[in-house]
């Protein structure tokens, strides 16, 4: 394998156009058919928000009707999900935080670990493996009670990390078994290479390793950060005040006009504000780490 | 290198975020040793806005006896895990909570709940049913807050009269049917408001779930299988629409609502959605007590008691606090503001009052003959084993005999 | 046209120095890790699982050895032990199953080029970032008698009133939720299969299906093994679906659903600890066979199996 490919397989949109090309002789029945797919995917995925969308854009009076858009479209529900304290800003400040540093932390440790993992020999490598997995394997309830204790004793209520660390241990071991299976994947040779002409270990990764890897760096992130963003339970426990409460917190928190009324709009509509953002800054950012690090790792 | 700068950046920020978090611990416990002093009162959602008013009120009159408020989940699921979770870590976070009065035993029982005095927040003027939703083994253990009862809403211009028994109801289901419109709704989803309407039902016709002590098991009876029989036949004769077995209070409401049922066994709030300019129902309908086997049925209690939390630093404070929320000052507001029902017997006949929700004298009549829900410490259980039998034979996949039968066997599970 | 998965290991070939050094570095690379979890899971697991040998009940309890573990296996609560079990991993098999298929298709036309690439990566994101108890009100309301679902197929279903009707909708939200999770995983597998792979087989003259059996599947396998098995190790442990759909009526109370119910509703934390070991060892045994009958660690060989033009 030559450095050349290296470059070429971190180029998607290289490759893509080529294919494109290729593929455009005679009947593109190829392309038809990926269309066809790609409506019925989009369906899929969009089918259900939509329909998200639209109830949270429905008054209170036709919010149970069927109709497929709304009829008199109001923001009443998106101006309740703000309530009059607006803590639903504290809410996505909160949020946003929290799942940031759950992001970098969890990341940071994950790919070193995975490294040694897949690089490096070391007794005990497979059972360091099976614990990660094994993590995962127990009912979340059951580690709240005890967590809580742990926490209240060490004065942690109400604090970012109370979420934080538990949100990196839930995150930890999806990111390093992806980690580890994109490291294995990785032309190592290029990691010779260039620790023969003089870069340390630690060098050889950053500047080869690391960039190659980026998709699955990039997807580890983004799962990492949405189920930071999403996760409930600790939250509900760890945070009892608005100035530490995650939005899905607060979402927990939205009534209809008695408590017997589940705010079906307002839900709908904190789901849309929560999920939109979300999808940009995935976009954005997809756009700009892979271009950006690939950019770099070739040069 | 572009890659390693970045990196670099994201760990010195990694690290100056790990360090600048541990900074944020919460306010230091304020406490005297004469339990007097500031406290958090932790409460479900406030549905109105309204209590920080009542907050206001009292912090105005004790400066020095400030009552933080603390909004938790709108789930009364997650709120008790969140009571419960405190309690079990005896942080005192939470110096008064604020509870549904099913689980008042079951917080007494655990030692989690200061005993209150009754001369002070069970006196005469509180309803009797309210009272008793807040003892346990003979004592007080919360000041009940606010209360609640169902109530059958009829259609007013289909019929005259709204039926007082069951045989009653059945003549109505008729004018219903002539109607194009299904008989009756409740609420029949597995959850906690299927306990409720089948503990109406059971208690209605003169059966019970537990005795008076918890201690033993009393469903096995003619009587609480003629009661879930009512609403067995309810079902399999098409008087509740099929989809009624997925009802919570909501879709039942709405079911009403749409004009699209005669009955509808509900809780007070749907008084106001009802009588709303641009509902389809406004003015035709009326509210009654739920009827019964062979004369008025018997309610399910639901509201809310507020406990002092064993825990708590400032109890002194805590226990004034929650006999302030009983008073009369306080109680005006949560009815004409927070439009709940009161503990106070007296503010049921208030001519002002009445004028704004009209169902008082009703609910007050629904009231005096509701009845606590089995109280037991594992209330959570003795539901669950209500609920999952009841909701069997309402389905048809066991008939009633079969349910009770369980049933009783399930609750002395339950309650060992 | 073949791809010779290479066997020998590349680290076989590095230096005996090289080695004791990796022993010390890996060491210092793996603990943060290590303590962290050590700290969430472990502490409060082995906590649980100390908890479940003592009874329940108001004061002191007693120790009772394993009687929490006979209640729930063959003692009062067996019927209902061993339905969830059965529900569960129901639930499992066909929403793993749905997702993968699903989650690859996406994957594959979302790989592919053609203008529009953008909007469908963008899609696939949607169902996965909703907050799932935002989805599963959605999908409570979509299945209700008089919600959109009924409206749109022109039925009169009651979904959320019996057992098989409640089995689908809480399989259809799932899929919904979570099949992106496989595409994306796959899609990030797919970017880094190099081009030449391809250009090879197709001058071999492989036709599409052939190049998707011999070189894509086994070059993605390492990631959609990963997926799946995170897939079903988060199935075995469903939780916000049923209990909000269906508060676990109708025979849709998963385990999770019965931990919960003991641990947090009754409050009886040995029985439940019991229940979480329980499905901790169920969970265990399954990821075990996976990992053995099907991945044959599909991680420890993923390095050498790269594909290369020999």
């Amino acid at each position: 394998m030559t450095i050349q490919t290296a470059a070429q397989t971190t180029r998607p949109g290289v490759r893509s156009s080529r294919d494109a090309a290729r593929m455009r002789r005679g009947i593109p029945w190829g392309s038809i058919g990926t269309y066809v797919l790609l409506a019925a995917i989009t369906f899929f995925c969009l089918a259900p928000f939509y329909w998200m969308f639209v109830t949270s854009l429905k008054g209170s009076n036709e919010i149970f009707d069927n109709s497929l858009w709304p009829i008199n479209p109001t923001l009443d529900n998106y101006a309740a999900v703000f309530g009059a304290q607006n803590t639903f800003v504290f809410a996505l400040r909160n949020s946003a935080i929290i799942a940031s540093c759950v992001t970098v932390i969890a990341l940071f440790f994950g790919v070193t670990a995975a490294y040694a993992i897949a690089r490096l020999e070391f007794r005990g490598k497979n059972v360091v493996l099976g614990l990660f997995l094994a993590t995962s394997m127990f009912p979340g309830v059951a580690i709240l009670t005890p967590l809580f204790q742990l926490f209240a004793d060490l004065g942690w209520i109400n604090t970012y990390q109370a979420m934080i660390i538990p949100d990196i241990s839930f995150a930890l071991p999806l990111g390093v078994y992806i980690l580890v299976s994109f490291f294995r994947a990785m032309p190592w040779e290029l990691e010779a290479a260039a620790l023969v002409d003089g870069c340390t270990r630690g060098q050889a990764f950053r500047r080869i390793i690391l960039p190659l890897a980026v998709p699955g760096v990039f997807t580890t992130a983004i799962l990492v950060f949405i189920s930071a963003w999403n996760e409930f339970m600790i939250a509900n426990a760890m945070s009892q005040t608005p100035a530490a409460q995650p939005v899905t917190v607060a979402i927990a928190q939205f009534t209809g006009i008695s408590q017997y009324d589940k705010p079906y709009g307002t839900q709908m509509a904190a789901g849309v504000i929560v999920t939109i953002p979300l999808i940009i800054i995935v976009l954005i950012f997809q756009r700009r780490i892979v271009s950006g690090l690939t950019a770099g790792g070739v040069k | 290198m572009h890659s390693k700068k970045r990196l670099a950046v994201t760990a010195s920020t990694a690290a100056a975020l790990l360090i600048g978090l541990t900074g944020c611990g919460g306010a230091p416990d304020q406490a005297s040793d004469d339990g007097i002093g500031p406290i958090t009162f932790a409460s479900g959602k406030d549905l109105t806005g309204a209590m920080p008013q009542l907050i206001d009120m009292w912090n105005e009159a004790h400066p020095d006896q400030e009552v933080t408020f603390l909004e938790l989940s709108a789930s009364p699921d997650d709120q008790r895990t969140s009571f419960v979770q405190d309690f079990q870590a005896k942080s005192g976070n939470y110096d008064v909570i604020w509870g549904d009065v099913v689980w008042t035993s079951e917080f007494a029982a655990h030692g989690w709940l200061e005993e209150l005095d009754p001369e002070k927040v069970a006196s005469p003027d509180i309803l009797p049913a309210a009272v008793e939703s807040a003892k346990y083994d003979g004592k007080i253990w919360a000041a009940p807050f606010m209360t609640n009862a169902g109530l059958l809403y009829y259609r007013s211009d289909l019929i005259d009269a709204p039926p007082t028994t069951w045989e009653e109801l059945q003549a109505g289901c008729e004018i219903a049917a002539a109607n194009n419109m299904d008989c009756y709704a409740g609420q029949f989803a597995q959850y906690e408001g299927l306990t409720v309407n089948v503990a109406e039902v059971i208690n209605s016709a003169g059966g019970s779930f537990l005795s008076e002590d918890g201690k033993s098991v009393t469903v096995d009876s003619p009587e609480a299988r003629e009661g879930l029989q009512h609403l067995v036949d309810m079902f399999e004769n098409g008087d509740i629409n099929a989809s009624g077995i997925t009802y919570q209070e909501q879709e039942s409401a709405n079911a009403f609502l749409d004009g699209k049922v005669m009955f509808l066994r509900n809780w007070p709030y749907v008084y106001t959605a009802a009588s709303e300019e641009g509902s389809a129902i406004a003015g035709k309908f009326g509210t009654a007590v739920l009827p019964g086997l062979d004369g008025t049925g018997i309610s399910s209690l639901g509201g809310i008691n507020l406990g002092v939390s064993a825990f708590s630093k400032n109890k002194e404070t805590a226990k004034a606090w929650v006999e302030w929320m009983q008073s009369e000052e306080a109680q005006r507001v949560l009815v004409s503001v927070m439009n709940q029902a009161s503990v106070r017997s007296d503010l049921y006949t208030d001519p002002e009052l009445v004028e704004v929700s009209p169902y008082l004298p009703t609910l007050q009549e629904s009231l005096e003959s509701a009845n606590p829900r089995p109280r037991t410490p594992n209330y959570n259980a003795v539901s669950l084993a209500i609920q999952e039998n009841a909701y069997a034979a309402l389905q048809g996949t066991a008939s009633v005999d079969e349910a009770i039968t369980q049933m009783a066997a399930d609750l002395e599970q339950a309650i060992q | 046209m073949s791809i010779s998965p290479r066997v020998l290991n590349r680290r076989r070939s590095r230096t005996g120095t090289g080695r004791a050094k990796d022993g010390g570095l890996a060491f210092w690379l793996v603990i943060p890790s290590v303590a962290v979890l050590t700290l969430v899971i472990a502490f409060p697991v082995i906590s649980s699982i100390i908890r479940s040998l003592f009874g329940d009940g108001i004061g002191e309890v007693p120790f009772v050895g394993l009687d929490n573990y006979a209640q729930a296996l063959w003692g009062y609560n067996a019927d209902d032990f061993w339905a969830s079990t059965g529900v569960t991993y129901l639930f499992t098999a066909v929403t793993i199953v749905l997702e993968t298929l699903i989650g690859l298709g996406m994957a594959l036309v979302a790989n592919r080029a053609f203008r529009g690439r953008g909007l469908i990566r963008a899609s696939v994101l949607v169902p996965w970032a909703v907050p799932t108890a935002v989805a599963a009100v959605l999908w409570k309301w979509a299945f209700d008698p008089q919600g959109i679902i009924n409206s749109l197929l022109g039925t009169d279903i009651i979904w959320t009133g019996s057992s098989v009707p409640s089995m689908i909708a809480i399989i259809v939200a799932d899929t919904w939720k979570t099949a992106p999770f496989v595409a994306l995983l796959v899609l990030a597998g797919l970017q880094v299969i190099p081009e030449e792979v391809y250009e090879a087989a197709k001058i071999d003259g492989a036709s599409a299906w052939k190049r998707f059996v011999f070189i894509t599947l086994p070059l993605v396998k390492p990631a959609l093994l990963v997926a799946v098995l995170f897939r079903m190790l988060d199935a075995l442990r469903m939780y916000d679906l049923p209990e909000i759909m269906t508060n676990g009526a109708n025979g849709t109370a998963t385990l999770s659903v019965l931990v919960v119910q003991s641990t947090l509703s009754q409050l009886k934390p040995g029985y439940g600890g019991a229940l979480s070991t329980l499905t901790f060892l169920l969970i265990f045994v399954t990821a075990y066979l996976f990992v053995r009958l099907l991945g044959v660690n599909a991680v420890e060989q993923a390095g050498g199996r790269k594909g290369k033009k020999q």
